[in-house]
Protein backbone atom coordinates (compact mmCIF):
# COMPACT_ATOMS: atom_id res chain seq x y z
CA UNK A 1 0.00 0.00 0.00
CA UNK A 2 1.89 3.55 -0.79
CA UNK A 3 1.86 5.81 1.19
CA UNK A 4 1.67 8.30 -0.99
CA UNK A 5 -1.57 7.61 -2.10
CA UNK A 6 -4.56 10.15 -1.75
CA UNK A 7 -7.25 10.19 0.76
CA UNK A 8 -9.27 9.52 -1.86
CA UNK A 9 -8.14 6.33 -3.29
CA UNK A 10 -7.35 4.88 0.30
CA UNK A 11 -10.71 6.03 1.64
CA UNK A 12 -12.31 4.14 -1.31
CA UNK A 13 -10.27 1.05 -0.40
CA UNK A 14 -11.30 1.37 3.00
CA UNK A 15 -14.80 1.44 2.02
CA UNK A 16 -14.21 -2.36 0.38
CA UNK A 17 -12.77 -3.33 4.09
CA UNK A 18 -9.23 -2.82 3.26
CA UNK A 19 -7.66 -2.58 6.48
CA UNK A 20 -4.07 -1.69 5.20
CA UNK A 21 -5.78 1.50 3.57
CA UNK A 22 -6.99 2.28 6.88
CA UNK A 23 -3.91 1.83 8.53
CA UNK A 24 -1.99 4.08 6.30
CA UNK A 25 -4.81 6.92 6.94
CA UNK A 26 -3.75 6.34 10.55
CA UNK A 27 -0.47 6.47 10.19
CA UNK A 28 -1.13 10.04 8.07
CA UNK A 29 -3.52 11.71 10.64
CA UNK A 30 -2.74 9.90 14.28
CA UNK A 31 -0.88 12.92 15.60
CA UNK A 32 -3.00 15.64 13.75
CA UNK A 33 -5.98 14.37 15.71
CA UNK A 34 -3.84 14.09 18.97
CA UNK A 35 -2.94 17.79 18.46
CA UNK A 36 -6.32 18.47 17.80
CA UNK A 37 -7.88 16.96 20.51
CA UNK A 38 -4.84 18.32 22.91
CA UNK A 39 -5.58 22.10 22.26
CA UNK A 40 -9.59 21.06 23.33
CA UNK A 41 -8.93 19.34 26.00
CA UNK A 42 -5.59 20.25 27.52
CA UNK A 43 -4.89 16.20 28.61
CA UNK A 44 -2.61 14.20 26.01
CA UNK A 45 -4.06 11.20 28.04
CA UNK A 46 -7.40 12.43 26.75
CA UNK A 47 -6.15 13.66 23.67
CA UNK A 48 -4.79 9.83 22.83
CA UNK A 49 -8.63 8.28 23.80
CA UNK A 50 -10.16 10.55 21.43
CA UNK A 51 -7.65 9.58 18.73
CA UNK A 52 -8.55 5.63 18.83
CA UNK A 53 -12.56 6.69 18.92
CA UNK A 54 -11.96 9.17 16.28
CA UNK A 55 -10.74 5.94 14.00
CA UNK A 56 -12.96 3.45 15.53
CA UNK A 57 -15.78 6.11 14.37
CA UNK A 58 -14.26 6.76 10.93
CA UNK A 59 -13.81 2.94 10.15
CA UNK A 60 -17.43 2.56 11.33
CA UNK A 61 -18.87 5.37 9.67
CA UNK A 62 -16.50 4.94 6.39
CA UNK A 63 -20.15 4.25 4.12
CA UNK A 64 -21.54 6.97 5.20
CA UNK A 65 -18.78 9.74 4.66
CA UNK A 66 -17.77 12.08 2.01
CA UNK A 67 -14.48 13.18 1.67
CA UNK A 68 -13.81 16.53 1.30
CA UNK A 69 -11.90 18.17 -1.67
CA UNK A 70 -9.56 14.83 -1.86
CA UNK A 71 -9.13 15.22 1.88
CA UNK A 72 -10.45 12.86 4.92
CA UNK A 73 -9.21 15.77 7.32
CA UNK A 74 -11.92 18.04 8.01
CA UNK A 75 -13.69 15.07 8.70
CA UNK A 76 -11.61 13.53 11.19
CA UNK A 77 -10.49 17.18 12.45
CA UNK A 78 -14.82 17.13 13.17
CA UNK A 79 -15.45 14.36 14.70
CA UNK A 80 -12.22 15.03 17.20
CA UNK A 81 -14.17 18.43 18.32
CA UNK A 82 -17.06 16.09 18.98
CA UNK A 83 -14.90 13.88 21.22
CA UNK A 84 -14.30 17.12 23.02
CA UNK A 85 -17.22 18.28 23.50
CA UNK A 86 -18.08 14.74 24.61
CA UNK A 87 -15.20 14.89 27.43
CA UNK A 88 -16.34 18.16 28.70
CA UNK A 89 -20.05 16.84 29.19
CA UNK A 90 -18.30 14.28 31.05
CA UNK A 91 -16.06 16.91 32.76
CA UNK A 92 -18.71 18.52 34.11
CA UNK A 93 -19.82 15.85 36.68
CA UNK A 94 -17.18 16.18 38.45
CA UNK A 95 -15.86 19.64 38.22
CA UNK A 96 -15.38 19.91 41.83
CA UNK A 97 -12.94 17.09 41.82
CA UNK A 98 -11.01 17.38 38.47
CA UNK A 99 -10.44 20.84 39.41
CA UNK A 100 -6.79 21.59 37.46
CA UNK A 101 -5.64 18.20 37.54
CA UNK A 102 -3.13 18.73 34.70
CA UNK A 103 -2.03 22.11 36.53
CA UNK A 104 -1.00 19.99 39.58
CA UNK A 105 1.26 18.07 38.24
CA UNK A 106 -0.38 14.73 38.69
CA UNK A 107 0.05 13.24 35.67
CA UNK A 108 0.69 9.53 34.72
CA UNK A 109 4.55 9.62 33.16
CA UNK A 110 4.58 8.80 29.68
CA UNK A 111 6.91 5.70 28.16
CA UNK A 112 8.35 8.01 25.71
CA UNK A 113 10.12 10.54 27.64
CA UNK A 114 9.40 14.36 27.26
CA UNK A 115 7.53 14.30 30.04
CA UNK A 116 8.60 17.31 31.91
CA UNK A 117 7.72 19.03 28.07
CA UNK A 118 4.18 17.43 27.93
CA UNK A 119 3.25 18.67 31.51
CA UNK A 120 4.58 22.06 30.51
CA UNK A 121 2.57 22.00 27.67
CA UNK A 122 -0.75 20.93 29.49
CA UNK A 123 0.06 23.65 31.86
CA UNK A 124 -0.09 25.96 29.15
CA UNK A 125 -3.51 24.78 27.65
CA UNK A 126 -5.34 25.02 30.29
CA UNK A 127 -4.50 28.33 30.67
CA UNK A 128 -5.21 29.05 27.22
CA UNK A 129 -8.37 26.81 27.44
CA UNK A 130 -9.84 28.66 30.22
CA UNK A 131 -8.81 32.16 28.83
CA UNK A 132 -11.17 31.12 25.77
CA UNK A 133 -13.99 30.51 27.83
CA UNK A 134 -15.85 33.32 27.33
CA UNK A 135 -16.88 33.15 24.24
CA UNK A 136 -19.80 30.59 23.07
CA UNK A 137 -18.70 26.91 22.71
CA UNK A 138 -19.96 27.23 18.99
CA UNK A 139 -17.81 30.91 18.33
CA UNK A 140 -15.02 29.11 19.81
CA UNK A 141 -15.07 25.78 17.66
CA UNK A 142 -15.07 28.01 14.68
CA UNK A 143 -12.10 30.40 15.77
CA UNK A 144 -9.96 27.49 16.91
CA UNK A 145 -10.32 25.48 13.50
CA UNK A 146 -9.50 28.47 11.58
CA UNK A 147 -6.36 29.47 13.54
CA UNK A 148 -5.10 26.32 14.92
CA UNK A 149 -5.65 24.35 12.43
CA UNK A 150 -5.42 26.69 9.66
CA UNK A 151 -8.75 25.02 8.09
CA UNK A 152 -10.45 27.05 4.92
CA UNK A 153 -13.72 28.30 5.52
CA UNK A 154 -15.28 25.42 3.27
CA UNK A 155 -13.35 22.84 5.88
CA UNK A 156 -14.61 24.41 8.52
CA UNK A 157 -18.03 23.84 7.90
CA UNK A 158 -17.52 20.49 6.24
CA UNK A 159 -16.25 19.23 9.60
CA UNK A 160 -18.63 21.14 11.85
CA UNK A 161 -21.88 20.64 9.46
CA UNK A 162 -22.81 24.18 9.30
CA UNK A 163 -23.01 26.52 6.19
CA UNK A 164 -20.08 28.70 4.91
CA UNK A 165 -22.05 32.18 5.76
CA UNK A 166 -22.80 30.56 9.59
CA UNK A 167 -18.59 30.12 9.52
CA UNK A 168 -18.07 33.63 8.21
CA UNK A 169 -20.52 35.36 10.76
CA UNK A 170 -19.24 33.14 14.00
CA UNK A 171 -15.11 33.87 12.99
CA UNK A 172 -15.90 37.44 12.51
CA UNK A 173 -18.15 37.05 16.29
CA UNK A 174 -15.28 34.96 17.86
CA UNK A 175 -12.45 37.62 16.40
CA UNK A 176 -14.30 41.03 17.20
CA UNK A 177 -15.09 39.63 20.88
CA UNK A 178 -11.31 38.32 21.35
CA UNK A 179 -10.27 41.92 20.30
CA UNK A 180 -12.51 43.92 22.15
CA UNK A 181 -12.79 42.45 25.33
CA UNK A 182 -8.90 43.18 26.17
CA UNK A 183 -7.89 45.80 23.55
CA UNK A 184 -5.39 43.67 21.85
CA UNK A 185 -4.78 43.97 18.40
CA UNK A 186 -5.27 41.33 15.56
CA UNK A 187 -5.90 37.49 15.91
CA UNK A 188 -3.91 35.35 13.82
CA UNK A 189 -3.53 31.96 13.20
CA UNK A 190 -0.79 29.82 14.21
CA UNK A 191 1.46 30.14 11.88
CA UNK A 192 1.24 34.21 11.49
CA UNK A 193 -0.16 34.38 8.45
CA UNK A 194 -1.99 37.96 9.32
CA UNK A 195 -3.81 37.29 5.98
CA UNK A 196 -5.81 34.14 6.27
CA UNK A 197 -9.28 35.42 5.18
CA UNK A 198 -7.87 36.54 1.44
CA UNK A 199 -5.63 33.35 2.09
CA UNK A 200 -9.30 31.59 2.35
CA UNK A 201 -10.67 33.25 -0.34
CA UNK A 202 -8.24 32.87 -2.83
CA UNK A 203 -8.42 29.01 -1.83
CA UNK A 204 -12.23 28.87 -2.87
CA UNK A 205 -11.19 30.84 -5.62
CA UNK A 206 -8.35 28.33 -6.90
CA UNK A 207 -11.16 25.72 -6.49
CA UNK A 208 -13.35 27.02 -8.15
CA UNK A 209 -11.40 28.35 -11.32
CA UNK A 210 -10.43 24.33 -10.86
CA UNK A 211 -13.85 23.26 -11.63
CA UNK A 212 -14.31 21.98 -8.40
CA UNK B 1 -3.38 36.75 28.59
CA UNK B 2 -3.23 38.62 25.03
CA UNK B 3 -5.44 37.65 22.49
CA UNK B 4 -2.17 37.18 20.00
CA UNK B 5 -1.28 34.63 22.81
CA UNK B 6 -4.72 32.29 23.22
CA UNK B 7 -4.25 31.55 19.50
CA UNK B 8 -1.03 32.21 18.07
CA UNK B 9 1.37 30.35 21.20
CA UNK B 10 -0.04 27.08 21.58
CA UNK B 11 2.21 24.35 22.96
CA UNK B 12 4.07 23.25 20.36
CA UNK B 13 2.82 19.91 18.48
CA UNK B 14 4.00 16.79 19.97
CA UNK B 15 3.73 13.40 18.31
CA UNK B 16 2.22 10.41 20.08
CA UNK B 17 4.89 8.64 21.74
CA UNK B 18 5.94 5.61 19.36
CA UNK B 19 5.37 2.81 21.37
CA UNK B 20 1.96 3.77 22.35
CA UNK B 21 1.25 4.95 18.65
CA UNK B 22 1.67 1.57 17.75
CA UNK B 23 -0.32 -0.31 20.06
CA UNK B 24 -3.06 2.00 19.29
CA UNK B 25 -3.26 1.14 15.81
CA UNK B 26 -2.62 -2.58 16.84
CA UNK B 27 -5.81 -2.23 18.88
CA UNK B 28 -7.76 -0.39 16.78
CA UNK B 29 -6.74 -3.26 13.94
CA UNK B 30 -7.80 -5.88 16.03
CA UNK B 31 -11.29 -4.24 17.01
CA UNK B 32 -11.52 -4.02 13.24
CA UNK B 33 -10.91 -7.34 12.20
CA UNK B 34 -13.55 -8.59 15.35
CA UNK B 35 -16.43 -6.56 13.62
CA UNK B 36 -15.40 -7.85 9.94
CA UNK B 37 -15.26 -11.36 11.26
CA UNK B 38 -18.95 -10.86 12.93
CA UNK B 39 -19.80 -12.54 16.13
CA UNK B 40 -19.33 -15.76 14.48
CA UNK B 41 -15.38 -15.39 13.60
CA UNK B 42 -12.43 -15.79 15.51
CA UNK B 43 -11.45 -13.43 18.50
CA UNK B 44 -8.49 -11.51 18.61
CA UNK B 45 -6.52 -11.83 22.47
CA UNK B 46 -8.38 -8.60 24.28
CA UNK B 47 -5.42 -9.45 26.74
CA UNK B 48 -3.31 -6.00 28.11
CA UNK B 49 -5.53 -3.97 25.46
CA UNK B 50 -6.31 -0.38 26.51
CA UNK B 51 -10.16 0.26 27.13
CA UNK B 52 -10.21 2.40 23.55
CA UNK B 53 -13.41 4.53 24.52
CA UNK B 54 -12.98 5.24 27.77
CA UNK B 55 -12.34 9.25 26.51
CA UNK B 56 -13.14 9.95 30.09
CA UNK B 57 -9.34 9.93 31.98
CA UNK B 58 -7.68 13.28 33.18
CA UNK B 59 -9.30 16.68 33.45
CA UNK B 60 -8.67 20.39 33.29
CA UNK B 61 -11.64 22.49 34.54
CA UNK B 62 -13.18 25.30 32.42
CA UNK B 63 -14.25 28.09 34.86
CA UNK B 64 -17.80 29.35 34.71
CA UNK B 65 -19.00 30.40 31.70
CA UNK B 66 -19.56 33.97 31.16
CA UNK B 67 -22.34 35.29 33.11
CA UNK B 68 -23.75 37.04 30.06
CA UNK B 69 -23.85 33.53 28.34
CA UNK B 70 -26.00 31.90 31.57
CA UNK B 71 -29.45 33.64 31.30
CA UNK B 72 -30.34 33.26 28.01
CA UNK B 73 -34.29 31.72 27.10
CA UNK B 74 -33.64 28.45 26.08
CA UNK B 75 -37.34 28.68 23.49
CA UNK B 76 -34.84 31.81 21.74
CA UNK B 77 -32.03 29.19 21.17
CA UNK B 78 -32.39 27.87 17.00
CA UNK B 79 -29.87 25.10 17.56
CA UNK B 80 -29.91 21.48 19.69
CA UNK B 81 -26.61 19.24 20.94
CA UNK B 82 -27.53 15.83 20.91
CA UNK B 83 -25.43 13.26 23.27
CA UNK B 84 -25.98 10.04 24.36
CA UNK B 85 -24.41 7.64 21.71
CA UNK B 86 -21.40 7.24 19.92
CA UNK B 87 -22.56 7.63 16.54
CA UNK B 88 -24.54 10.47 17.91
CA UNK B 89 -21.50 12.15 19.34
CA UNK B 90 -22.37 15.15 20.94
CA UNK B 91 -23.43 16.72 17.21
CA UNK B 92 -24.40 20.52 17.36
CA UNK B 93 -27.82 20.46 14.47
CA UNK B 94 -29.89 23.23 13.39
CA UNK B 95 -33.50 22.93 15.16
CA UNK B 96 -36.21 22.12 12.77
CA UNK B 97 -39.09 21.45 14.38
CA UNK B 98 -38.97 23.35 17.40
CA UNK B 99 -38.92 20.14 19.04
CA UNK B 100 -35.53 20.04 19.96
CA UNK B 101 -36.23 15.93 21.40
CA UNK B 102 -38.13 15.59 17.90
CA UNK B 103 -35.44 16.74 15.96
CA UNK B 104 -33.01 14.88 18.11
CA UNK B 105 -34.74 11.65 17.34
CA UNK B 106 -34.87 11.98 13.69
CA UNK B 107 -30.62 12.10 14.12
CA UNK B 108 -31.02 8.94 16.04
CA UNK B 109 -32.84 7.34 13.76
CA UNK B 110 -30.57 8.74 10.65
CA UNK B 111 -27.30 7.19 12.49
CA UNK B 112 -28.24 4.34 14.76
CA UNK B 113 -32.16 3.48 15.01
CA UNK B 114 -35.10 4.17 16.93
CA UNK B 115 -34.05 6.10 20.40
CA UNK B 116 -34.48 5.54 23.68
CA UNK B 117 -36.90 8.08 25.61
CA UNK B 118 -35.33 11.30 25.09
CA UNK B 119 -35.36 14.77 27.27
CA UNK B 120 -34.39 18.03 27.27
CA UNK B 121 -32.10 20.17 29.17
CA UNK B 122 -30.48 23.58 29.43
CA UNK B 123 -26.69 23.48 30.15
CA UNK B 124 -25.41 26.32 32.13
CA UNK B 125 -23.85 27.50 28.58
CA UNK B 126 -27.37 28.94 28.08
CA UNK B 127 -27.35 25.76 25.12
CA UNK B 128 -30.08 23.01 24.53
CA UNK B 129 -29.06 19.64 25.19
CA UNK B 130 -31.34 16.06 24.62
CA UNK B 131 -30.50 13.42 26.57
CA UNK B 132 -31.43 10.00 26.75
CA UNK B 133 -33.70 9.91 30.30
CA UNK B 134 -31.77 7.07 31.89
CA UNK B 135 -28.34 8.81 31.66
CA UNK B 136 -26.89 10.99 34.56
CA UNK B 137 -27.09 14.54 33.82
CA UNK B 138 -24.50 16.99 34.97
CA UNK B 139 -24.77 19.18 37.78
CA UNK B 140 -26.46 22.78 36.95
CA UNK B 141 -28.00 21.30 34.17
CA UNK B 142 -32.02 22.08 34.18
CA UNK B 143 -34.79 20.01 32.84
CA UNK B 144 -36.66 21.93 30.27
CA UNK B 145 -40.06 19.49 30.48
CA UNK B 146 -41.81 17.72 27.85
CA UNK B 147 -43.57 20.73 26.73
CA UNK B 148 -40.71 22.52 26.04
CA UNK B 149 -39.98 24.49 22.37
CA UNK B 150 -37.71 26.66 20.83
CA UNK B 151 -39.33 29.88 18.95
CA UNK B 152 -39.91 28.31 15.22
CA UNK B 153 -40.12 31.37 14.11
CA UNK B 154 -36.67 32.20 14.76
CA UNK B 155 -35.58 29.01 13.71
CA UNK B 156 -37.27 29.22 10.02
CA UNK B 157 -35.80 32.78 10.38
CA UNK B 158 -32.43 31.66 10.44
CA UNK B 159 -32.77 29.03 8.35
CA UNK B 160 -34.54 31.23 5.42
CA UNK B 161 -31.31 34.09 5.97
CA UNK B 162 -28.89 30.90 5.80
CA UNK B 163 -30.65 29.27 2.36
CA UNK B 164 -29.14 28.94 -0.71
CA UNK B 165 -32.99 29.44 -2.83
CA UNK B 166 -33.71 33.48 -1.69
CA UNK B 167 -31.92 33.70 1.75
CA UNK B 168 -28.21 35.53 2.14
CA UNK B 169 -25.98 32.75 1.13
CA UNK B 170 -27.77 32.63 -2.58
CA UNK B 171 -25.34 34.76 -3.75
CA UNK B 172 -23.15 37.81 -2.60
CA UNK B 173 -25.19 40.75 -1.62
CA UNK B 174 -23.65 44.41 -0.71
CA UNK B 175 -25.52 45.89 2.29
CA UNK B 176 -28.72 47.38 1.31
CA UNK B 177 -29.59 44.05 -0.71
CA UNK B 178 -28.66 42.16 2.06
CA UNK B 179 -31.22 44.90 4.53
CA UNK B 180 -33.76 44.00 1.81
CA UNK B 181 -33.77 40.52 1.70
CA UNK B 182 -33.55 40.41 5.56
CA UNK B 183 -36.45 42.48 5.74
CA UNK B 184 -38.76 40.64 3.22
CA UNK B 185 -38.31 37.62 5.14
CA UNK B 186 -39.05 39.09 8.43
CA UNK B 187 -42.07 40.57 7.13
CA UNK B 188 -42.85 36.92 5.47
CA UNK B 189 -41.93 35.19 8.80
CA UNK B 190 -44.08 37.27 10.60
CA UNK B 191 -41.40 38.58 13.64
CA UNK B 192 -42.32 41.74 13.21
CA UNK B 193 -41.05 42.70 16.38
CA UNK B 194 -37.22 42.28 15.14
CA UNK B 195 -34.98 44.60 13.81
CA UNK B 196 -31.98 44.87 11.62
CA UNK B 197 -28.61 46.00 12.52
CA UNK B 198 -25.56 46.28 11.00
CA UNK B 199 -21.88 45.97 12.45
CA UNK B 200 -18.47 47.49 10.72
CA UNK B 201 -16.92 43.76 8.97
CA UNK B 202 -13.69 43.44 7.41
CA UNK B 203 -14.44 43.74 4.06
CA UNK B 204 -12.08 44.96 1.25
CA UNK B 205 -14.97 46.51 -1.11
CA UNK B 206 -13.87 44.48 -3.65
CA UNK B 207 -15.35 40.96 -2.86
CA UNK B 208 -17.86 42.06 0.14
CA UNK B 209 -21.00 39.54 0.47
CA UNK B 210 -23.07 40.23 3.52
CA UNK B 211 -23.30 37.76 6.39
CA UNK B 212 -25.75 37.67 9.52
CA UNK B 213 -26.17 36.50 12.77
CA UNK B 214 -29.34 36.88 14.92
CA UNK B 215 -28.80 38.31 18.71
CA UNK B 216 -31.04 37.26 20.74
CA UNK B 217 -31.09 39.55 23.56
CA UNK B 218 -31.98 42.63 21.52
CA UNK B 219 -33.57 40.85 18.79
CA UNK B 220 -31.80 42.05 15.69
CA UNK B 221 -30.98 40.39 12.97
CA UNK B 222 -27.42 41.89 12.54
CA UNK B 223 -25.49 41.89 8.84
CA UNK B 224 -21.64 41.78 8.48
CA UNK B 225 -20.07 42.76 5.41
CA UNK B 226 -17.50 40.41 5.04
CA UNK B 227 -15.01 39.34 2.48
CA UNK B 228 -16.51 36.51 0.79
CA UNK B 229 -17.54 34.78 -2.93
CA UNK B 230 -20.66 34.13 -4.13
CA UNK B 231 -21.84 30.31 -3.90
CA UNK B 232 -20.74 28.59 -7.28
CA UNK B 233 -23.66 29.15 -9.81
CA UNK B 234 -23.91 25.82 -11.74
CA UNK B 235 -23.35 23.95 -7.95
CA UNK B 236 -25.82 20.75 -7.84
CA UNK B 237 -27.22 21.87 -4.60
CA UNK B 238 -27.45 25.87 -5.64
CA UNK B 239 -29.68 24.77 -8.67
CA UNK B 240 -31.20 22.69 -6.58
CA UNK B 241 -32.67 25.75 -4.34
CA UNK B 242 -33.19 27.68 -7.07
CA UNK B 243 -35.70 24.81 -8.93
CA UNK B 244 -37.34 24.31 -5.48
CA UNK B 245 -37.84 28.22 -4.69
CA UNK B 246 -39.54 28.31 -7.96
CA UNK B 247 -41.82 25.13 -8.14
CA UNK B 248 -43.16 26.39 -4.41
CA UNK B 249 -43.83 29.83 -5.73
CA UNK B 250 -45.10 28.80 -9.08
CA UNK B 251 -47.46 26.22 -7.48
CA UNK B 252 -49.07 25.66 -4.19
CA UNK B 253 -48.04 21.71 -2.78
CA UNK B 254 -48.19 19.98 0.47
CA UNK B 255 -45.22 18.93 2.17
CA UNK B 256 -45.45 15.34 0.60
CA UNK B 257 -45.80 16.80 -2.76
CA UNK B 258 -42.91 19.20 -2.20
CA UNK B 259 -40.41 16.35 -0.93
CA UNK B 260 -41.57 14.38 -4.27
CA UNK B 261 -40.60 17.19 -6.09
CA UNK B 262 -37.41 17.57 -4.19
CA UNK B 263 -36.80 13.69 -5.08
CA UNK B 264 -37.13 14.01 -8.61
CA UNK B 265 -35.36 17.28 -8.79
CA UNK B 266 -32.12 16.67 -7.26
CA UNK B 267 -32.27 12.99 -9.17
CA UNK B 268 -32.23 15.28 -12.38
CA UNK B 269 -29.20 17.52 -11.13
CA UNK B 270 -27.07 14.01 -10.42
CA UNK B 271 -27.29 14.27 -6.86
CA UNK B 272 -27.96 11.40 -4.31
CA UNK B 273 -31.03 11.77 -3.17
CA UNK B 274 -30.51 9.06 -0.62
CA UNK B 275 -29.86 10.16 3.17
CA UNK B 276 -27.27 10.57 4.54
CA UNK B 277 -26.44 12.52 0.91
CA UNK B 278 -29.27 14.69 1.27
CA UNK B 279 -31.63 15.17 3.87
CA UNK B 280 -35.15 16.15 4.06
CA UNK B 281 -37.34 17.32 6.80
CA UNK B 282 -41.14 18.02 7.00
CA UNK B 283 -41.79 20.21 9.13
CA UNK B 284 -46.23 20.74 9.25
CA UNK B 285 -47.49 24.23 9.08
CA UNK B 286 -51.18 23.61 9.84
CA UNK B 287 -51.48 27.93 9.33
CA UNK B 288 -49.77 27.49 5.96
CA UNK B 289 -51.72 26.73 3.02
CA UNK B 290 -48.68 26.39 0.69
CA UNK B 291 -45.47 24.75 0.79
CA UNK B 292 -42.21 26.53 1.57
CA UNK B 293 -38.44 24.91 1.43
CA UNK B 294 -35.35 26.12 2.55
CA UNK B 295 -32.13 24.96 1.21
CA UNK B 296 -28.91 24.55 3.59
CA UNK B 297 -25.20 23.12 2.79
CA UNK B 298 -22.82 22.48 5.82
CA UNK B 299 -20.98 19.08 4.46
CA UNK B 300 -24.34 17.67 3.44
CA UNK B 301 -27.26 18.94 1.56
CA UNK B 302 -30.55 19.76 3.62
CA UNK B 303 -34.08 20.73 2.28
CA UNK B 304 -36.79 21.78 5.03
CA UNK B 305 -40.12 21.75 4.10
CA UNK B 306 -42.26 23.27 5.74
CA UNK B 307 -46.22 23.68 5.15
CA UNK B 308 -49.58 21.69 5.00
CA UNK B 309 -50.08 18.00 5.28
CA UNK B 310 -52.90 17.90 3.03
Amino acid sequence: MPETADDDDLWAKVCDGDQRAFGVLFDRYADLIYNVAFRRTGSWDVAEDIVATVFLEAWRQRHQIRIQDGSIRPWLIGVAVNGARRYWRGAERGRRASLRLAASGRHEPDPGGEVSERLDAERRMAEILVAFNELPSKHREVIQLWAWEELSYEEIAAALGIPVGTVRSRLHRARAHLESSNGTGGIDRASGDDTPPGAARNRVRARKEGGT
Amino acid sequence: MRHEDLLGRLPAEMSLPAPRKERLKEDLMAIITEEQAGPNGPQPSRRGRRPILAATAGAVLLTAAAAWAVFQDPATTTDVQCSGHPAIDETIIDSVSGDPVADCATLWRQQVGEPPELAAYQNPQGGVVVLPIDQSVPDGWMPLGAEFRQDIQLIELEAALDGLGGGLSSGCYQLPEAQEITAGHIERIGVSDWTIASERGEADGETTCTYFYLDRGTRRVVLIPLEGVAPPADAPYVLLAERLAKITTEACLTIEETVQATLQEATNLGLDPEEPHLIIHRVPDSGASCSRTDVNVGGRIEVTVRGPSS
